[in-house]
């Protein structure tokens, strides 16, 4: 791999507790949680780590621009889910894809109040998102700061304003 | 809060828009260039992850079977990995190499439909019909397998629910066989051919930056030159004892343009790097158990007791699948889960790709991420100079594409 290109690794993880060090590192007290998963894989049992970590909104941009110091990351999805209370939102992440036995899934979990379910975009520093959060969007009703308003992408444009079909509180859908 | 009617109950949730399914593309154009685009999608949200809460796990492998009838194995494939990572639960060997076996079996043949719907745009209908008859084979050979041509009900939580015989094995075999020699003639039909590549080249072009940018997986990526491939990146069940290489235009052609001629490339020489992963799996294939655990009650027990979340990634067809589960102690059904599928990643690449690009190649260049091809239904053309509007079918600009090959052959 040539180093000029757009997906060069910069900054070399080995495995994913060099990867929690290397955010922790960054974020500091904005990092809240964080464990490592290890999965082995065929007859001689190789692995490979998944990393999870827990941080506050304000932090999910750092953590974007931390990982891109490691390697344009590849954001495969958001997942969200409602938790009662809370709208848990998990960034999936792949870094240092590319290389053999070296991609490593980095997965945010930030949880967004339901009374103020606002995160910053992150379309501006990795362009594929966008499609993303405006999934959460319409689906959970998560707000997006900084994402231009936009005709529904999933939903139907005469779709009830109001009603998100991941809730499950009165904005869910009602059987 | 608004008011809406709860007069009819249609579930809605995420599905990806890479099926059989209608997705609406306007664009805006200047003479016959391609200056702006916007894609609208979501006619055939059929709710499926919503659904997906409403049941167990083992449920929900049938559902994400049908969730993609092409690809019918990889989503059952990552979500039982998901949920086999979620309860921490160790799949078999020798079911480990069946999934693999099987997933490849699926690659071969999503490739060479993909290779026929390609020759059926630019108007080549002979060699579509060609590709499509040579994909019986493998289309029997999964039926044999798994008693099924298309949802093959072939995954379970903790393994797979048929094994291959020595039988099922010798049937592999010669099919890989046939494909082995049919693989030269295809390279001859696509990559030699002159007018498929006058068709097809700096068609479509999607650079390394703008793959990166968009996050694009797959074909998709690996045609503009990203070395990426989850079988390559982080093995998982048998691709870890197999040294499976990504792809590039680059080692094939000498270059890579990340045009659609580029796509058609790398799909055709996954074809035999598929043949040659089975073949050393069928030499491979340990001995032993093909489940974790096959008595179902117990399995759904251990299921309910389990917590935690997982995800899984995978390499389709079309590029890395994703699938994200939670489950909940004393809670049956799945609590939370997301399918990200590959043309769901691969959608924002065609925004680079359209730009500058003529109507005549709109149907090659949306057929070049492999979609679904019903897809292009439906397309408005907006001529921002005539101020007119026009709808145009999927007929019409296969017409339109046909034309343009014609023209070039004069």
């Amino acid at each position: 791999m040539s180093t000029g290109a757009v997906d060069a690794i910069s900054r070399p993880c080995r495995s994913g507790e060099e990867v929690v060090a290397f955010l922790k590192e960054k974020l500091g007290p904005g990092l809240e949680e964080s464990r490592v998963q290890q999965t082995a894989a065929g007859v001689k049992k190789t692995s490979f780590d998944t990393v999870w970590v827990r941080v506050k909104r304000e932090a999910l941009r750092q953590v974007v621009l931390a990982l891109k110091e490691i390697q344009f990351p590849r954001l495969s999805v958001i997942s969200a889910y409602d938790a009662g209370e809370e709208i848990v939102l998990i960034y999936h992440f792949g870094i240092q894809y590319g290389v053999r036995f070296s991609l490593i899934h980095v997965n945010i979990e930030v949880r967004l109040p339901k009374e103020d379910p606002k995160v910053d975009t992150i379309h501006d520093l990795i362009p594929g998102a966008v499609i993303s959060e405006r999934e959460k969007r319409e689906l959970i009703g998560v707000e997006v700061d900084g994402l231009p308003p936009m005709e529904n992408f999933f939903l139907p444009e005469d779709f009830p304003a109001g009603v998100h079909p991941w809730r499950k509180d009165e904005s869910g859908i009602k059987h | 809060m608004a008011e809406y009617s709860y007069s009819y109950k249609i579930p809605v949730g995420p599905v990806h828009p890479g099926l059989k399914e209608p997705i609406h593309l306007s664009f805006e154009i200047e003479g016959e260039e391609v200056v702006n685009l916007d894609i609208k999608t979501g006619w055939v949200h059929r709710g499926i992850e919503y659904l997906g809460l409403q049941r167990n796990p083992i449920q929900v492998i049938y559902l994400a079977e049908r969730i993609c009838g092409i690809c019918s194995v990889c989503h059952a494939f990552c979500f039982a990995r998901a949920v086999e990572s979620a309860a921490g639960i160790e799949v078999p060997l020798r079911a480990e190499y069946i999934r693999t076996i099987i997933a490849e079996l699926e690659r071969i043949h999503s490739h060479i439909l993909w290779a026929g719907v390609a020759a059926h745009l630019m108007g080549f209908d002979s060699l579509f019909y060609y590709t499509w008859r040579v994909r019986e084979e493998v289309m029997d050979v999964l039926e044999y397998l798994t008693g099924n041509r298309v949802n093959y009900g072939i995954l379970a939580i903790g393994g797979v629910r048929r094994d291959i015989t020595t039988d099922g094995a010798a049937k592999i075999r010669e099919n890989l066989e046939s494909y082995l020699g049919l693989f030269n003639r295809l390279v001859e039909a696509f990559v030699e051919d002159p007018s498929v590549r006058a068709r097809t080249r700096d068609i479509g072009v999607l650079t390394r930056e703008e793959a990166i940018e968009t996050c694009a997986v797959g074909p998709t990526a690996r045609a503009s030159g990203v070395a990426t491939d989850v079988r390559q990146d982080q093995p998982y069940c048998a691709y870890a004892d197999l040294e499976v290489k990504a792809i590039t235009p680059e080692a094939i052609t000498g270059e890579t343009r990340g045009d659609v001629f580029d796509k058609a490339v790398v799909r055709l020489f996954e074809i035999a790097q598929s043949i040659e992963i089975i073949e050393k799996c069928l030499e491979g294939l340990p001995e032993g158990k093909i489940s974790a655990e096959d008595k179902l009650p117990r399995l759904l027990n251990q299921l309910k007791k389990a917590s935690g979340e997982g995800i899984s990634s995978i390499e389709a067809p079309r590029g890395e699948d994703y699938h994200y589960v939670r489950l909940e102690e004393g809670e049956a059904n799945v609590t939370a889960w997301k399918v990200r599928a590959p043309t769901y990643a691969n959608i924002p690449s065609w925004f680079p790709m359209m730009k500058g690009a003529q109507i005549a190649d709109i149907p090659l260049i949306v057929a070049s991420i492999d979609p679904c091809i019903s897809c292009t239904d439906r397309v408005t053309v907006v001529d921002r100079k005539k101020g007119t509007t026009t709808v145009l079918t999927e007929e019409d600009l296969r017409r339109l594409c046909v034309e343009k090959t014609r023209r070039m052959l004069r």
